[in-house]
């Protein structure tokens, strides 16, 4: 088998996340690589989650939503997502539920927590797959270190069900090992952010960003940096913004309800031309809506929330990878232009996980235009291209004035017309050269057959899920990286004569808002849409079938 | 030294202002004067209202932010660069209004800024209307037929939050504030200044305020040995009387300390600059 997935489903509290990460990294170790999908829902205890472990001899940045193997905790969890059991599925099922498996037993007479069943499917997919068990237990001690014992016998227990029951075994070669690493979204954005210099991380806890802000606690001393959570997402902005103030590379992270509380200090960040990066994990909304599954319905909000004109960098990763790459940039960019700079992504991208293509050790320094010194400090000098020299507060001689109402170039409040026009001028200079800069950056990737007439649209984590679905179709993907500066150039050469073209938009959201925006700046005409809003990300086969439908 | 800019002063005259910016230039001055404070260290936030154009005045680096979130700009300039001295003014609508939640939090997590609070009970910028800290049925342009809510009682809000340096003064006795600035200034944690001060213009309280403020200092009453179960009993006194000076201060280790123990990183590892000559 070069190809499958593996389901494993149950209660929340039952290990289902912990144990997906370890089968996948068993599956690594194999030498497959791995995409982890992470299906839960907003409970503590109980309810039917699942998690998806797609395995592959190829790199994969989408889950199939099709099993090939199934395990289940509970029999709930199994009657829904039954129907996508492939045709030579396996299913194990709890025994006191319907089953064959007494995974409860096992637990019980082992006086194990519940969370450490996926222990025993591990044992279970060691004898189904004639996995050499050491290899099992290097796996779990890798994993759980002083812990690891219990989850040992654990999994012994489940080999020797396979043993007892003569369970069907399946063909798998074992090759060399994979050595990029399995990561989920948020980590890669965490990685990326220190990487790129960041200091602090401040976050109000909130599904699906928080996972970010527990990485960075846990790692901080081993980062070097400092990690805080305060009492409201207002404070956590303001803090960046004071330390980003006195030249500490900083970031923000949250979703959609916290970008709403955070607008005013937004517009703080721009109009006073703060340095800072801000992460916006989506979620389905609006208002509380279905905070742990997935949706692309703030990028309206991302390209204008904070009141009043200023300017914006909005970066949008597809997948991992580049969830860490673009990352770095967003750093260089907040720190050279001094504005804010959103990083748009969403649960499915944020809390998956696979093996991630890219260089993780760079640390590159962050490129600042500071003031030499020549003259009296002016933090709001005049320059032709709007960004002014940088002096942090502290060194001697420098007074910087900094201020949220108008000013002059010297940071002294004015509501006089002349100064107003000055630096409103300026800001929109800087907005300008933004703009210009931009046609140097990679702000697109194009996949598929370069030269079809139909042409996807798309940005975000659809990426994996695209990609995977025009294998061999008529189709040109054209992947938007920045949604702010928008890449219409960039857009209308490669797409060509619009009106013989196909243009079809693909997002996460009911009102299109991709497709508005595409259409309004680059005056072509989306012909269709393809939407998905039920929380649920796009599944590869099922979107070919919708692309299918409307090829030209 | 001289710490102030060219910049023509726009508040009324007989402003509570002018007394709280004159008590802290002197402070400053004296200190700079004497190499306790270095003026590049020193950075002045500011929220919005009339005290909020008070950092065009003082000839130091300077945020002037928006309204109520003086406190946690102000933890994040320490944390990001604990040598720096951080002042924050904020008005009372600002403080106990707007940024009352930030206020309680900055308090109890003992975060070193020193916050001074221009206490008028008014909002002068937006002309006139009533704040936290206004008397049950003041009437303004948007309580017209008087305010129906209580006030609160900052100093006993601040006590029970944790503050480490709990001080009330008097925009009319600048000596006194003087003397409270300076303890502030130097307490290591969080302080705050609670200062009244009469607005002349939409709630002139001078001629109430003159005859009821007495200094604490003048009593046997000793901020730096009571306790804090006793300050807050202190600091229920109102009717009769109105105590100034300090309520309460203990030092201990405070939020950026134990924050930052483990970081050791100098600016010149995470910039490079565009410019030929280094300076970061």
């Amino acid at each position: 088998m070069e190809n499958f997935s593996i389901f494993i489903g149950g209660q929340a509290g039952e290990g289902l996340k912990r144990g997906a990460l370890t089968i996948g990294k068993l599956f690594n170790r194999l030498g497959y690589y791995v995409f982890i999908l992470d299906d839960y829902m907003s409970l503590i205890r109980g309810g039917q989650d699942y998690s998806e472990i797609r395995v592959s001899t190829n790199m994969v940045l989408s889950h199939q939503d099709i099993f090939d193997l199934m395990f289940a905790f509970h029999n709930d969890v199994y009657q829904i997502h039954k129907n996508k059991a492939n045709k030579n599925c396996f299913c194990y099922l709890e025994k006191n539920e319907g089953g064959n498996i007494d995974f409860e037993g096992i637990i019980k007479e082992n006086k194990a927590p519940s969370f450490m069943k996926p222990s025993i499917v591990l044992g279970l997919i060691a004898y189904i797959f004639q996995i050499p068990f050491n290899l099992i237990e290097e796996i779990l001690l890798d994993e759980f270190s002083d812990k690891a014992s219990l989850n040992i016998v654990l999994a012994k227990k489940g080999y020797e069900i396979g043993q007892t029951y003569n369970l069907t075994q399946i063909k798998i070669t074992i090759r060399e090992k994979i050595s990029l690493p399995l990561i989920y979204g948020n980590e890669a954005i965490g990685i990326g952010s220190v990487k790129a210099g960041m200091k602090l991380y401040a976050a109000y806890p909130i599904t699906p960003s928080s996972t970010l802000l527990s990485f960075l606690a846990r790692n901080s001393e081993k980062f070097k940096i400092i990690v805080l959570q305060p009492e409201d997402e207002i404070s956590a902005i303001m803090m960046a913004i004071g330390s980003s103030y006195v030249g500490m590379p900083s970031m923000v992270g949250t979703s959609g309800a916290g970008i709403d509380l955070m607008g005013e200090a937004i517009s703080l960040a721009g109009g006073t031309e703060i340095p800072l990066v801000i992460l916006d994990v989506q979620r389905p909304g609006p208002t509380t809506g279905v905070p742990t599954y997935t949706e692309q319905s703030d990028l309206n909000l991302i390209l204008n929330v904070g009141h009043g004109e200023f300017p914006r960098i909005v970066i949008a990763p597809g997948d991992i990878s580049e969830a860490f790459d673009l990352t770095i940039k967003a750093f260089k960019y907040a720190w050279w232009y001094q504005t804010p700079v959103f990083i748009l992504s969403d649960k499915h991208l944020s809390e998956s996980a696979h093996n991630i293509n890219t260089e993780l050790e760079r640390k590159e320094k962050i490129l600042i235009k500071n003031f030499i010194g020549e003259s009296i400090y002016k933090r709001y000098l005049f320059t032709n291209d709007g960004i002014s020299p940088l002096a942090f507060p502290g060194l001697e001689g420098i007074v910087n004035h900094t201020n949220s109402t108008e000013h002059t170039e010297d940071g002294y409040s004015s509501s006089l017309p002349d100064d107003i026009v000055l630096m409103k001028r300026k800001r929109y200079q800087k907005k300008q050269t933004l703009q210009n800069d931009f046609e140097l950056e990679q702000t697109i990737k194009i996949f598929g057959n370069k030269e079809s007439k139909n042409i996807i649209v798309s940005f975000g984590s659809t990426k994996g899920a695209i990609t995977e679905a025009i294998i061999d179709l008529p189709v040109k993907f054209i992947q938007i990286l920045y949604l702010d500066p928008f890449p219409q150039k960039k857009l209308i050469e490669t797409i060509g004569n619009g009106n013989q073209k196909n243009i079809i938009v693909i997002e996460q959201n009911t009102y299109g808002q991709l497709s508005s925006l595409f259409e309004s700046k680059t005056h072509l005409y989306v012909s269709h849409k393809i939407l998905k809003y039920d929380g649920r990300p796009f599944v590869p086969q099922k979107l070919r079938y919708e692309i299918e439908e409307v090829l030209i | 030294m001289n710490i102030s800019t060219e910049k023509k002063i726009q508040w009324c005259p007989g402003c509570g202002n002018f007394g709280i910016y004159t008590a802290l230039k002197r402070v400053l001055e004296k200190n700079i004067e004497k190499n306790k404070i270095k003026k590049e260290k020193l950075v002045l936030i500011s929220g919005v209202g009339c005290y909020g154009y008070i950092t065009n005045y003082y000839d130091t680096s300077s945020f002037h932010t928006i309204l109520g979130r003086v406190p946690p700009l102000a933890t994040g300039i320490k944390l990001g660069n604990p040598e720096l001295l951080v002042i924050g003014f904020a008005g009372d609508g600002d403080a106990y209004a707007e940024g009352m939640s930030h206020l309680i939090h900055a308090a109890r997590r003992n975060t070193d800024i020193k916050l001074i609070i221009h206490n008028n009970s008014v909002y002068g910028l937006t002309a006139g209307q009533f704040t936290p800290t206004s008397y049950k049925g003041f009437k303004g342009p948007s309580t017209p037929k008087g305010s129906i809510e209580n006030p609160i009682n900052p100093i006993t809000l601040m006590l029970i939050s944790q503050a480490s340096f709990v001080a009330r003064g008097y925009s009319g006795d600048i000596n006194h504030l003087e003397y409270i600035l300076e303890k502030a200034i130097f307490h290591k944690g969080f302080s705050i200044v609670d200062i009244l001060q009469p607005c002349v213009t939409f709630n002139n309280t001078y001629k109430y305020y003159q005859n009821k403020v007495y200094r604490l200092e003048d009593s046997d009453y000793n901020g730096f040995e009571i306790t804090r179960e006793n300050a807050i009993i202190k600091s229920f006194e109102w009717e009769e009387k109105i105590p100034t000076g300090i309520f309460y201060a203990r030092e201990e280790k405070t939020f950026e300390e134990n924050v930052r123990s483990n970081l050791n990183y100098s600016i010149g590892e995470i910039f490079i600059s565009a410019n030929d000559k280094p300076q970061v």
